[in-house]
């Protein structure tokens, strides 16, 4: 967990394996919205072009079925880590280092809320997960989820029509459209400027590339984390005595 | 040109700049008619496909071009009068593609022909022969039945072309009667690939609903044919897949498919609104989360 450096103290707060998910969840996820928004938006002269580059409509689609495969690969690992996590690493999936939801989040996203309105002086004290970061990983999560299912409707038509009406298949692509206007705008506006704009961050926050983050991040973003981290040391260094 | 030279040459300054200010209207006027022209000779399209007066430019190129006029205009003579009869004032103020015969087509379309016969067009048309709109209350003509005319350019129509340019053409010419359908059609995902995207293997109008013969595919059945050209596997409840999904361009007779358009409808209405007040909502939220930690920056906390 502690790696000791010359100058600072190095926390780890992202292992190698979600560090390449989210970086494969990255390219794959433009190239999935790029290729679905020039398949939806195909009257933009844009759009043409861009089809044209990559040869052809009949090519856009396969890209466009491979990144969502892709895609969905990543929730699947992450599936397996939360299974590796809970069941072998015998870790605990609803406490404070966890990524689930808690009910303390409620609280955090309503003090959140009045430090941004100005109600208090400073933000409250996140623990390892911020309810935004919590936020941004389940709404990937579960709209993967939904995305595959609207997706795999518009994919195979003819089978899902055995089972389902027809009118169905209208209701899924009107549901994927959707959805992708919210991921994509979500994500490419709003979670970009959430991990690059802000002052705090500003010009950018590199701990999903790189996994560590330094003893002052620590105690400023994640003071629960920190406090919580320090009692355990605290705790095990006096048992040790 | 040497004469005019001459002359120039021979004017004085004075007389040249009067010849000069009184010449500026015609150049002017010149600079602005010459666009127009060249605009002409360049877009190709100057007279309309169905007049009285044929580019013959043009005629040649297309599919008909190496015909001669008397094989479709066979007799130039009619009921004892010279064609165009000169006495009758109204002769050339008639529609050519309502007055045409077209049963003259036939000779070298049978097959078109007969279709066209078994078609929807015919019969609409087969009911305005039998009772025609009163004289001077002619509609528009988007809302009479076509004729072969209406939808095919005799003089100009150029033969060769691939299925996308012609898949192309058909989304206007069935969207000049048929308006709502080619919008919905363009949402659909049969339009998008095939008219903006090239998509070849993509459904145009005529797929569908057959060339000639140019059916409602209200009827289930008839409609899971169409499907079977393409999709192989489609069941009956495949065919219940809304094409032209907007509820303008569903019959009133058939309350299933209004049903179904009217769920959807509501879906995409919830959708759409869920979509943007979560963006609005963390629009603003991420806005004035800048704007905090901006203030708290610079008043050094």
């Amino acid at each position: 967990m502690r790696d000791q450096t010359v100058e600072q103290v190095i926390y780890w707060r992202f292992n190698v394996l979600h560090r390449v998910v989210h970086l494969v969840v990255m390219f794959a996820f433009i190239g999935v919205g790029l290729t679905g928004f020039s398949m939806a938006f195909s009257s933009v002269g844009l759009a043409q072009t861009f089809v044209w580059l990559l040869g052809g409509i009949d090519s856009v689609r396969y890209f466009h079925r491979f990144c969502a495969v892709i895609l969905y690969l990543c929730v699947v690992t992450e599936i397996l880590w939360g299974l590796y996590y809970r069941f072998v690493l015998r870790g605990n999936l609803l406490g404070p280092n966890s990524i689930c939801f808690r009910i303390r989040d409620l609280r955090f996203f309503r003090e959140h809320m009045g430090y941004l309105l100005g109600q208090s002086e400073g933000p409250p004290r996140f623990e390892r997960f911020t309810w935004w970061e919590k936020l941004d990983y389940w709404t990937l999560f579960l709209g993967m989820h939904s995305m595959a299912l609207t997706g795999v409707f518009l994919w195979f038509p003819e089978f899902f029509s055995r089972f389902f009406p027809g009118y169905f298949v209208n209701i899924a692509q009107v549901l994927h459209f959707d959805e992708a206007i919210l991921a994509v705008l979500y994500k490419f506006f709003i979670h970009t400027a959430v991990r690059h704009l802000r002052p705090e961050v500003y010009p950018g926050d590199w701990v999903i590339f790189t996994g560590k983050v330094t003893k002052e991040t620590m105690m400023r973003a994640h003071p629960g984390e920190w406090a919580l981290l320090n009692a355990h040391q605290q705790g095990s260094a006096t048992r040790d005595q | 040109m040497a004469r005019l030279r001459l002359f120039l040459r021979r004017l004085n300054t004075a007389e040249r700049t009067r010849l000069l200010r009184s010449s500026r209207g015609l150049i002017i006027a010149a600079w602005l008619i010459l666009p127009i022209h060249v605009q002409a000779a360049w877009s190709g399209d100057p007279t309309p496909s169905s007049s009285w007066f044929v580019d013959m430019n043009r005629f040649l190129k297309s599919a008909h071009g190496s015909l001669t006029c008397e094989r479709c205009h066979v007799e130039m003579t009619a009921r004892d009068k010279v064609h165009p009869n000169r006495e009758d004032p109204t002769a050339m103020k008639k529609v050519v593609v309502r007055s045409y015969d077209y049963k003259r087509c036939a000779s070298c379309h049978p097959e078109a022909y007969k279709r066209f016969l078994q078609g929807e067009h015919a019969k609409e048309l087969a009911k305005e022969k039998q009772a025609p709109p009163p004289e001077g209350k002619e509609p528009p003509p988007e809302k009479l039945a076509p004729t072969c005319g209406d939808c095919h350019s005799s003089h100009y129509a150029q033969s060769k072309r691939s299925r996308v340019e012609l898949g192309t053409q058909m989304i206007e010419t069935c969207g000049k009667c048929h308006k709502a359908q080619e919008a919905s059609y363009l949402k659909d995902i049969h339009g998008r690939m095939g008219v903006f995207l090239e998509k070849k293997a993509s459904a145009y109008c005529t797929d569908c609903h057959g060339a000639h013969t140019c059916e409602s595919l209200k009827d289930k059945n008839k409609a899971l044919e169409a499907c079977r050209r393409c999709h192989k596997d489609a069941t009956i409840q495949f065919a219940g897949i809304l094409i032209h999904a907007g509820q303008q361009d569903i019959s009133k007779k058939d309350p299933e498919k209004q049903a179904h358009a009217a769920i959807i409808g509501t879906i995409k209405g919830f959708a759409q609104t869920g979509t943007i007040i979560l963006l609005l909502f963390f629009a603003l939220q991420t806005f004035i989360w800048i704007l905090r930690e901006l203030h708290r920056r610079l008043r050094g906390r």
